[in-house]
């Protein structure tokens, strides 16, 4: 939400921000989050729609999206998935709405290709990790050779590739795979390389993942593509180490 | 004001389509007095088989052969699944098309997978028709609304104007007579069944590039069909698209309100309190007439179930 | 409803307990007993005490589609709203250290589904058939619906968690063991079935037989049927919720999905697939669904492919369910001939089945060739590694299916006819 919230601040055409997300925890977080974020970094930007729909219920979303757009709303916010995403996301473009969309999960799995055309330059999607372009020739073969093993899959969780990552290294700075405590001491405060470029560091007090985050937009004619399709996403803006300065204020227990 | 009116459109433009679905069901229903609870299923297929056939042969020959497949499967299951269950009644016929509906969404899964399929609307209808305020209503929409009430004019026609309406009519009311004066009574029963079904398919294959086509489709609007049909009246063509109409526009229009449950509340002399989280009615508090929009239908089902139980323009009892 | 059924509802009560009556539960209670000592991992305690939750459930359903007649796709509400109330209560039992013993807390939710079925039954029991079924459709919609809205009750989709092991100790007992829930969790299953069979012998459980077979019949002996089904309605929500309270022991959290359709759909399932026609057949269904469930989901990834074409044959061929089948054998029992059926049977069954496995290996194996990862051609199917992408395993599989089905066919005659003799009594002609 950092990255995502930075990247609006940073575009000067977004004034009026629409936030739409399903009815439940994530959905909610999302709302709340974008809120506060957005209050703090920039107070001129005006927050015209905050709404939760019933999850997985929504047959049309053509009556959002027409609420959105009379709003005169500039970019929409939400974290829907799925089959809800799409529907959404396709509405909102069809209504002639034609800002940009920030979302979690609007890609592979069958999205992007359905997005198509109508989605390039209008999706925009946060994530841990950028194929295009990407960080480095590792992250090419990588992606390659993921690609040629399930082609109908997409990398569409690049953070998994650290998480395995992390763990080896921690277990074998613990020397033991079985006694948990000592690897949870060793991935905390860890800081490495971060596979998709750049430094990743698992901030001590709270267990958070520091690292790039990337607003990425959907293209055409790119280097990775997404869906079997003609699509993929283009980094747009990139927020180095992402939440770095933001507080804390956690306080959990540890096991001694 | 501009928005009452897209909404208008936009709530014609669903209710149609819960009209198509519904028309079938209800033509089934006052066939056979059973509720096909696999009806949405046939709505899926359609827009997959839609889908399969657009990759090749583009979207038009698919609107004209998906719901000629569909219609023709669900002939099929009429002849070797349904007629079978008949005899032993009603609720196990209930139970049949309910299985039916588990199975093809399985069925569907095994050969599509659980990914959402890229079922595109035609390049040439892939533009804003015209625009109220800023909001463009698109020209596939139109077309939409446009098919659906040819197939409506179209089924009036036939039913009540054709010689083979008047067999099917008096086939629906007196079989067994109709079967005296020589009319093979199961074939226009399979017959009825298949285009009831294949009423479902052109839903599907329309509605498949607007609101997804993905193998929970047939979940998510199932039980609406039926509820439809049961707030029309059962066995009611007019009832169904008035039901239609009628949901389509409060489901629209609950949807594209702000209303707020607060505002009730605080109409009670109620304060709202300063730690949501603590109280036991914070859900009222930040409820929202969106939030409950597609539970709507279902509200008024049971009301009219308690208080009318043969719906708005049926003749006879559920 | 089915042939089966009424055959129940003409089986006359004798007047003392005979042997034969009292011999089933003795040796289900010897049999729920034994059980953990035969079987003592973890996993197997934890299927047995799913299986014994899905029982209740089961039977509490066909109170309502076996002997009253009534097709209900909302009974997970019942349940559901039952096993809420329970973690409520665990909860606040923790905040305020009640003094109250973990066993008695089944009787709270049998209350609390009983409550809640009044309310509902009070309108939807006025009519069976079509109009029941749609107004539990929505009511089941409208509540699984809240479960999403009313957070403070339903806990949203994070669901509603609690701890049992904050109640007074039972005798000693905290309940903090997994043997110890299966043998609550068993006593309250033998429990609310055995209160669940003498409620089917009540006038009130014959009534229902009644009006579920004729209405108006019913009526004119002076019964009112819509307050029979009221009864049968509101019993079946007390036991729901003493399921739902069992769940809530066993489980220590409720969440939506207790009250979802899909819920109410695979309990429907279940009692359907077990025979509705008979008083055991909900137990035969939950007892094979679950062990169905936890086989067949870890061997193959289309496993519910399978159970919707189980559900539907059973519905097309054998509307009395598991029960229904193993009671078309009591008339050749009877008559001493169930031995002459052995040969005819293995030869057209083992065919059968032969028929059907190598169905299922045609279905998956090209459910691998078209899901798997590229260049992962490598399968286990019948405990075999073999490579999906050779003509060999393809061959065999259609040669056991279309072999398999053509042996079936060309005994089936045979069957037909010594099915005939067995329930001919002895010295009558066939």
């Amino acid at each position: 939400m950092d990255a995502l919230t930075d990247s609006i601040v940073q575009n000067e055409d977004i004034s009026k921000v629409y936030l739409i997300g399903q009815d439940y925890s994530f959905g909610k977080a999302v709302a709340e989050a974008a809120q506060r974020d957005l209050g703090a970094k920039k107070a001129s930007i005006e927050i015209v729609g905050n709404e939760l729909h019933p999850i997985g219920k929504v047959k049309d979303f053509t009556p959002y999206a027409r609420k959105i757009v009379s709003s005169g709303a500039d970019a929409v916010i939400t974290g829907n998935w799925g089959s809800d995403m799409v529907g959404l996301g396709k509405a909102i473009i069809e209504a002639g709405f034609t800002g940009p969309i920030y979302t979690y999960y609007a890609a592979s799995n069958g999205i992007t290709r359905t997005f198509g055309e109508a989605g390039v330059g209008k999706i925009n999607l946060v994530g841990e990790g950028a194929l295009n372009p990407s960080g480095s020739p590792e992250v090419d073969a990588y992606v390659e050779a993921f690609e040629a093993k399930y082609p109908d899959h997409d990398i569409s969780q690049p953070r998994i590739a650290n998480v395995v990552r992390m763990l080896a290294l921690a277990i074998e700075e613990a020397g033991t795979a079985t006694d948990v405590i000592p690897v949870a001491k060793a991935l905390e405060g860890m800081e490495t390389d971060n596979f998709w470029g750049g430094k990743i560091k698992m901030r001590a007090e709270d267990h958070q993942a520091i690292q790039d985050v990337y607003v990425m937009e959907q293209a055409t004619g790119l280097k990775h593509l997404l869906d079997n399709s003609n699509f993929g996403l283009e980094t747009a803006v990139k927020v180095e180490m992402a939440s770095a300065d933001m507080p804390t204020t956690c306080e959990m227990e540890r096991p001694e | 004001m501009d928005l009452v009116i897209i909404n208008l459109i936009d709530g014609l433009f669903y209710g149609l389509l819960l009209f198509m679905l519904s028309s079938g069901l209800t033509l089934i229903f006052s066939m056979m007095g059973v509720l096909n609870f696999a009806h949405a299923s046939f709505y899926m297929l359609g827009a997959y088989f839609a889908y399969q056939i657009s990759m090749y042969l583009g979207f038009w020959m698919g609107l004209l052969v998906a719901p000629l497949l569909v219609g023709v499967v669900g002939a099929l299951v009429e002849r070797y699944g349904l007629r079978r269950v008949h005899q032993y009644g009603h609720v196990p016929e209930l139970i049949f098309t309910f299985g039916l509906a588990l199975l093809i969404e399985e069925v569907v899964k095994f050969f599509w997978g659980n990914n959402l399929m890229a079922y595109q609307e035609p390049e040439i209808l892939k533009f804003a028709l015209f625009s109220i305020g800023n909001n463009a209503v698109p020209a596939y929409k139109v077309f939409m609304i446009f098919t659906s009430v040819a197939i409506f004019i179209g089924l009036l026609y036939i039913l009540t104007r054709t010689r083979i309406g008047m067999i099917i009519q008096a086939a629906l009311s007196y079989p067994r007579t109709v079967e005296a004066l020589g009319h093979n009574v199961p074939l226009i029963f399979m017959g009825v069944f298949g285009v009831g079904t294949a009423l479902a398919g052109v839903a599907g294959v329309l509605a498949g590039p607007v609101l997804g086509t993905f193998p929970g489709m047939a979940f998510v609007l199932g039980s609406i069909v039926f509820v439809t049909i049961v707030i029309g009246g059962l066995g009611s063509l007019w009832g169904a698209l008035v039901a239609s109409l009628l949901l389509g526009w409060l489901t629209t229009f609950a949807a594209s309100s702000s209303f707020s449950f607060a505002t009730i509340l605080e109409s009670f002399g109620m304060q709202r309190p300063e730690s949501l989280s603590d109280s036991y009615l914070r859900d009222l508090w930040t409820l929202t007439l969106p939030q409950i929009g597609p539970i709507l239908p279902y509200i008024l089902m049971v009301l009219i179930l308690v208080f009318r139980p043969h719906g708005l323009f049926g003749k006879r009892d559920v | 409803m089915t042939d089966a059924s009424h055959k129940t509802a003409t089986i006359t009560r004798a007047p003392t307990l005979s042997l034969g009556q009292v011999l089933p539960w003795v040796i289900s209670v010897i049999f729920l007993v034994a059980m953990p000592t035969i079987f003592q991992s973890n996993s197997a305690i934890t299927i047995m005490n799913q299986m014994m939750i899905t029982i209740v459930f089961a039977l509490s359903y066909n109170m309502l589609l076996g002997q009253g007649g009534m097709l209900s796709f909302g009974h997970a509400v019942y349940m559901g709203v039952g096993g809420f109330f329970c973690m409520h209560l665990m909860n606040i039992v923790e905040a305020n250290e009640l003094p109250i013993p973990l066993p008695v807390l089944p009787i709270f939710g049998g209350l609390f589904g009983l409550g809640l079925a009044t309310i509902v039954g009070s309108f939807s029991t006025r009519k069976a058939g079509t109009v029941f079924a749609m107004i539990s459709l929505g009511i089941g919609e409208l509540i699984a619906a809240c479960s999403v809205i009313i957070t403070a009750f339903f806990g949203g989709e994070e669901g509603m968690p609690g701890d049992r092991t904050y109640f007074l100790p039972f005798f000693g007992i905290e309940f903090l063991q997994q043997i110890e829930v299966y043998y609550l969790i068993a006593f309250w299953t033998v429990l609310s079935t055995l209160l669940m069979y003498l409620f089917s012998r009540t006038p009130v459980g014959r009534m229902a037989n009644a009006v579920r077979d004729n209405p108006e019949r019913a009526e004119f002996l002076g019964y009112s049927a819509r307050w029979v089904r009221f009864f049968s309605f509101s019993a079946a929500g007390f036991f729901a919720g003493i399921a739902g309270a069992l769940f809530a022991i066993n489980y220590e959290i409720l969440t939506e999905t207790n009250l979802s359709t899909t819920q109410s759909g695979v309990i429907l399932l279940i009692a359907f697939l077990g025979g509705v026609g008979f008083f055991f057949g909900p137990i035969i269904g939950a007892i094979a669904f679950t062990l169905l469930q936890s086989v067949l989901s870890l061997q193959s990834e289309i496993w519910q492919l399978y159970l919707g074409a189980l559900f539907l044959a059973t519905v097309m061929y054998f509307p009395g369910g598991l029960a229904g089948v193993l009671m078309m054998h009591v008339p050749a029992a009877k008559f001493g001939k169930l031995g002459t059926l052995i040969v005819p049977y293995i030869k057209t069954l083992v065919p059968a089945v032969i028929a059907i496995f190598g169905l299922a290996a045609l279905m998956e194996l090209s459910f691998h060739v078209r899901h798997a990862s590229a260049g992962d051609d490598e399968m286990t199917l019948f405990w075999t590694t073999f490579n999906s992408h050779n003509a060999l395993p393809w061959i065999i599989a259609s040669v056991a299916t279309v072999g398999g089905f053509w042996l079936a066919r060309l005994s089936a005659p045979s069957l037909k006819e010594a099915w005939h003799r067995a329930n001919t009594p002895k010295g009558r002609p066939a």
